[in-house]
């Protein structure tokens, strides 16, 4: 917690930025590299390259040595103690220099890792006696330095490979077919070395197996040692367990390094592949995507120039079209009340049509307009009777239509007719005898009744 | 050729353990518009075993196509309307209009799939989209569109507003399956774009296909 408050607060004398002599450093390494300055050099110097900054970066002013040089003392500069007016750089400011040159300059670009596990993961044959030979060699603090190789190593493979990722997702930008296909010509180069580094990363782990193995075997035989002194040297025993022991922590320690690396190896190489594929697939029909990416290209810029912005919303300003997707949301509904037994819904019956019934009906509607049409014929046959001769009986109009008709009924309604017709005309005279008539086969009897005109 | 068809008709696929068990998932994911990759798994699995039954089942029960298509070399499906009409989705609440402000933020995506395509995962960050409208060719455009004014930087509440446009829209493209969002609520947006988000190319074929005549349609609405 300490070193970390102290990291904080001491930061910008272990870094300074740019201007408070950050680029100072720099320069003065670079002119000290190309000799263009002493080991030890002068304030003048320090001022003439100070001066070149402010050219350089288009400044109008530049912080004074004055100003910096107080910070620059804690750890990037020192007096030469015979001369004092002159000056040197510390080895912490060399190695920060040196540290962002090989970041940028990757050394490790033309070695391959296979080189840096062997020169550092190797056991010879007989190397390791004791334990103390076997923490001289592989020991946490001993190791660091091949550790660190290694790290580096895959580190700088992922900032290259980062850097051809985006140099070539910048090729699919361009709108010149021309140019972009001879960009992914070179690419294909580019990247046949990259599965080179593959092959030297798969190389590696076989490398690095194999070494795990070996050391495996010499903790087994610090193992065996502590075996054979439990039985025969009993006096040796702790001794031999605790190098067992420390044998057994070193191998650990390096195999938890190794699988850290192993992981690291596998999203790297997954990416070299798929990066590859990709490739591969882009130089066989470049053409037609490069087609379909420009359209996508042109479709885009058209939408962006008919958005505009508004309160409630991007807007279009004319008619480009909106598109649907099928979309049903799944909605669960829980009503408050429910109805258990809904109400049954009407059935309609359809009855069939009954024929005889159907039949008997017309017949008898047909029956009844024909007796009214009988009925009329006689009714106009009695008043033509009364035109003619003047007066009409009504027993003897009835005897006749029974005789014709064998229905009294009609006989009755005529009579009753011709009856109603006397009162609705005024030259027409009924004249009733008070004398009973029967009708001859007839259960009837009436007053002798006269018609008269 | 019809016997074949008269076989698969009888829905006897349902039945079936594997799909018995993953029915209901794959039908609701589908008909909200799901495009299903290998993402999900089972899901696609159970489709591709029984494509032309799954087939047969939506075009008759929904009319609606079920589409399996490739975009980028990554397989997915995702049901469509038919040919003529939407189908027994017709119903304005049974579909659905992408916006204005989706349609404008999906083709920016389709864009920067293309920024990332050598990346085996297209992932985004909220910066990469903050990078997109301050220092993209578009800009301006960004600028006019989202803020309605263009300057060098907008304040914080500015931008809160437009990471809430997006978070609803991602949102939105995470059911459809064009991306799959990867952070939380509250948290700033990551999400990998995934290849069906070409889904939305293919909703414009008509208009790419003679992209000229498209845009002096355009050109000519707006004259007036």
């Amino acid at each position: 917690m300490l070193r970390k408050r102290e990291l904080y607060n001491k930061y910008d004398l272990l870094l300074p930025s740019k201007f408070d002599g950050g680029y100072l450093i720099i320069a003065l390494y670079e002119k000290l590299k190309n000799r263009e300055i002493e080991e030890y050099f002068t304030q003048k110097e320090i001022n003439q390259i100070l001066t070149d900054i402010k050219t350089d970066f288009h400044l109008d002013s530049v912080r004074q040595w004055s100003n910096i040089k107080d910070n620059l003392f804690h750890y990037f500069l020192r007096s030469h103690p015979d001369e004092p007016w002159k000056y040197y750089l510390t080895d912490y400011a060399k190695n920060v220099v040196d540290l962002m040159i090989s970041k940028l300059e990757n050394p490790y670009k033309n070695h391959p890792l296979k080189k840096s596990v062997q020169d550092s993961f190797t056991l010879r044959h007989g190397e390791i006696k004791t334990v103390e030979d076997l923490e001289r060699k592989f020991g946490r603090i001993f190791i660091q330095g091949s550790k660190q190789i290694i790290t580096d190593h895959l580190e700088s493979l992922e900032d290259e490979l980062r850097e051809a990722y985006k140099k070539l997702n910048d090729i699919l930008r361009k709108e010149d077919e021309q140019s972009a296909t001879s960009l992914v010509k070179d690419f294909t180069v580019v990247f046949r070395k990259f599965g080179e580094r593959a092959e030297d990363i798969t190389e590696s782990i076989i490398s690095k197996d194999k070494f795990l193995n070996d050391l495996l075997n010499i903790v087994d035989q610090f193992y065996r040692k502590m075996e054979d002194d439990g039985k025969f040297d009993t006096n040796n025993v702790h001794k031999s367990k605790s190098d067992w022991e420390r044998a057994e922590e070193i191998f650990t320690d390096i195999r938890e390094f190794f699988n850290s690396i192993d992981r690291k190896v596998y999203i790297i190489r997954r990416q070299i592949n798929h990066a590859s594929e990709k490739l591969t697939e882009l130089q066989e029909q470049f053409s037609a995507r490069a087609f379909f990416r420009l359209q996508l290209k042109k479709l885009h810029r058209t939408l962006l120039e008919s958005s505009q912005y508004t309160t409630e919303g991007v807007r279009f300003s004319n008619n480009f079209p909106l598109k649907q997707v099928v979309y049903e949301p799944i909605r669960i509904l829980y009503p408050k009340h429910y109805e258990f037994e809904p109400p049954k819904p009407n059935i309609i019956v359809n009855i069939e049509v009954d024929e005889t019934y159907e039949r008997n009906e017309k017949q008898k509607i047909a029956k009844e307009i024909n007796r009214q049409q009988i009925i009329n014929q006689w009714v106009d046959k009695a008043k033509d009777i009364l035109e003619s001769k003047g007066q009409l009986s009504v027993d003897e109009l009835m005897n006749s239509i029974v005789d014709e008709e064998k229905d009294l009924s009609m006989a009755y309604q005529v009579a009753s007719r011709m009856t109603a017709y006397t009162s609705e005309n005024s030259n027409v005279l009924i004249d009733v005898e008070q004398k009973i008539i029967s009708l001859s086969q007839q259960n009837l009897s009436l007053w002798k009744t006269k018609i008269m005109k | 050729m019809e016997n074949e068809n008269h076989e698969i008709s009888d829905y006897s696929f349902l039945t079936e353990e594997r799909v018995e068990k993953h029915f209901a998932n794959i039908n609701i994911l589908l008909l909200s518009g799901k495009h299903i990759d290998h993402k999900y798994y089972t899901e696609y699995t159970v489709l591709e075993s029984y494509e032309p039954q799954w087939s047969i089942f939506y075009s008759n029960l929904y009319r609606l196509n079920l589409v399996f298509d490739i975009s980028d070399g990554s397989r997915y499906y995702y049901l469509d309307f038919a040919e003529n009409g939407k189908g027994k989705l017709s119903d304005a609440s049974r579909n659905k209009e992408l916006t204005e402000l989706q349609t404008l933020i999906g083709l920016t995506l389709l864009d920067m799939y293309y920024q990332k395509y050598f990346d085996e995962e297209k992932i985004i960050y909220w910066n990469d989209i903050k990078t997109q409208i301050l220092e993209s060719d578009h800009q301006e455009a960004y600028k006019r569109i989202l803020f309605n004014d263009i300057r060098a930087s907008y304040d914080e509440k500015e931008w809160n507003e437009v990471h809430t446009k997006f978070s609803k829209t991602i949102e939105n493209f995470d059911k459809l399956g064009w991306v799959e969002k990867q952070s939380g609520k509250n948290e700033d947006l990551v999400f990998e774009i995934r290849p069906a988000i070409h889904r939305l190319a293919k909703l414009y074929t008509k208009e790419l296909q003679d992209f000229s005549a498209f845009s002096q349609q355009l050109k000519n609405d707006e004259a007036p």
